[in-house]
């Protein structure tokens, strides 16, 4: 009987993630667009930054915050056990690491909100947040799905800062990706075929969402 | 109750010697349409955006109906949203993503009631009222990129004074539209900005355009009056 496992924990992690990195992607990108000068480029690179450092640096990083002797994990511990090796681990790496796609989809998106329309909602009267979420976020939606889609897909292949934190530990934290590879390592090439087959298959159609949702985006 | 208007602004320079500089000075009462005609470039946007707080001046004084939304002395700038200054973009500016009536309804931001069943009411009530107003009923539930250049103008204005503007600022309001529409538009346009009641100001760089809604006309040219 084929273990179905990993591909649910994946899909926790993905989905779980991704919705966080919305929340938290668009709401950094909105920040940003207020920010001005040398605090901006600062900001818009640390907010970057998990894209280009490898996912073993990341995981490193959250491993020394999260771990019993890290700020966070000892105020985790203290409240009832830890966070490292346990599924919410994989939630963390993967939310970190596909950060940088959501908030530059979304950045990109906002910036190109036409700004007549950001000021006629102001001059109707409504509040900030008014117009971010009935203006902004309606007009960039496109833009914003097509980072939504890119980040899903980034999570769903998350590798390194997941092996870090969370371990392999089969019917715990063990992802498609952490699957493969420990198939693959232990001769077992059939089951990292299948594995391999469904993530494909999974990134294929996110990314074709993001191709959509980009050519809408345009059109 | 009027609008008084003293800004002076300086925009550093895009390329070398193109400096700009704005400095305008003057009062438009309750139920007059202030023509400002001026050609493209001179200040005339600048002037209403300096009003509407999308723009800050360098210094002046701007004074609606005694409230103070601009004093650079008094370090005042009340922010866009609580002017009460209604502005027609060139554009009009109608979000492309709401239909008609919900483009109107995102006026009511200053409507307020007791209750929300009576707010809902009301909402409805003056929704229909502003529809039927500018004759856009049939298109209420249509989006604006299916109306003509001079629907959409209808839409703009009637979400313009859905949200209750003390002061109402037109920006080059026909410039998108061709000249047989216009005169269809104009006796209709001028009523119900006179029915507004407030202080008004045209901004155009068509001189028939200004003299057909204005008594008054203000010329200004390399941001001087």
């Amino acid at each position: 009987m084929f273990d179905y496992a990993p591909l649910w924990i994946s899909l926790r992690a993905s989905v779980l993630s991704s919705l966080i990195v919305f929340i938290l992607g668009t709401t950094a990108a909105r920040l940003c667009l207020d920010i001005k000068g040398k605090a901006a480029a600062v900001l818009d690179t640390v907010f970057t930054l998990p894209m280009v450092l490898p996912p073993t640096v990341l995981g490193f990083f959250l491993l020394v915050l999260l771990g019993r002797q890290g700020p966070l994990g000892a105020l985790f511990a203290r409240t009832g056990g830890g966070i490292v090796f346990t599924w919410p681990a994989t939630v963390i790496a993967a939310t970190v690491v596909s950060f940088p796609l959501m908030y530059r989809g979304a950045r990109g998106a906002l910036e190109q909100v036409d700004q007549e329309h950001i000021w006629a909602a102001r001059t109707l009267g409504m509040r900030e947040w008014q117009v971010f979420v009935k203006i902004m976020v309606p007009e960039a939606w496109p833009g914003i799905m097509a980072g939504f889609s890119l980040s899903f897909a980034r999570s769903l292949g998350e590798f390194g800062a997941t092996l870090m934190i969370a371990g392999n530990i089969p019917h715990k934290t063990q992802t498609i990706p952490m699957a493969i590879y420990f198939a693959t390592a232990g001769g077992d090439m059939r089951t990292a075929w299948i594995w391999v087959g469904i993530i494909v298959l999974v990134s294929f159609i996110s990314l074709g969402f993001t191709t959509y949702f980009n050519h809408r985006r345009k059109g | 109750m009027s609008l008084y208007v003293d800004a002076h602004l300086a925009i550093p320079a895009p390329r070398a010697g193109e400096s700009f500089s704005l400095d305008v000075d003057f009062t438009v009462a309750d139920g007059e349409i202030l023509g400002l005609l001026g050609p493209s470039g001179s200040g005339k946007s600048m002037t209403l955006k300096s009003i509407a707080g999308i723009v800050k001046p360098d210094s002046g004084r701007i004074v609606l109906n005694g409230t103070v939304l601009f004093d650079s002395g008094k370090n005042i700038s009340v922010p866009t949203r609580s002017r009460k200054v209604g502005y027609l973009f060139q554009s009009y500016a109608l979000f492309p993503h709401m239909t008609v009536s919900q483009n109107i309804a995102c006026g009511f931001q200053r409507l307020v009631s007791e209750s929300w069943s009576a707010y809902g009411t009301r909402v409805e009530t003056v929704r229909q009222q502003y529809l039927e107003l500018l004759h856009i009923g049939q298109y209420a539930n249509s989006y604006p990129r299916f109306l003509s250049g001079g629907q959409q103008q209808r839409v703009a204005l009637a979400r313009l004074l859905a949200s209750q503007p003390s002061a109402i600022l037109l920006d080059e309001p026909f410039s998108a539209l061709d000249n047989e529409l216009k005169q269809v538009i104009d006796a209709d346009m001028k009523t119900t900005l006179l029915s507004a009641n407030c202080p008004v100001i045209f901004v155009s760089h068509n001189e028939a355009e200004v003299s057909c809604y204005c008594c008054r006309i203000l010329r200004i040219d390399h941001g001087k009056l």
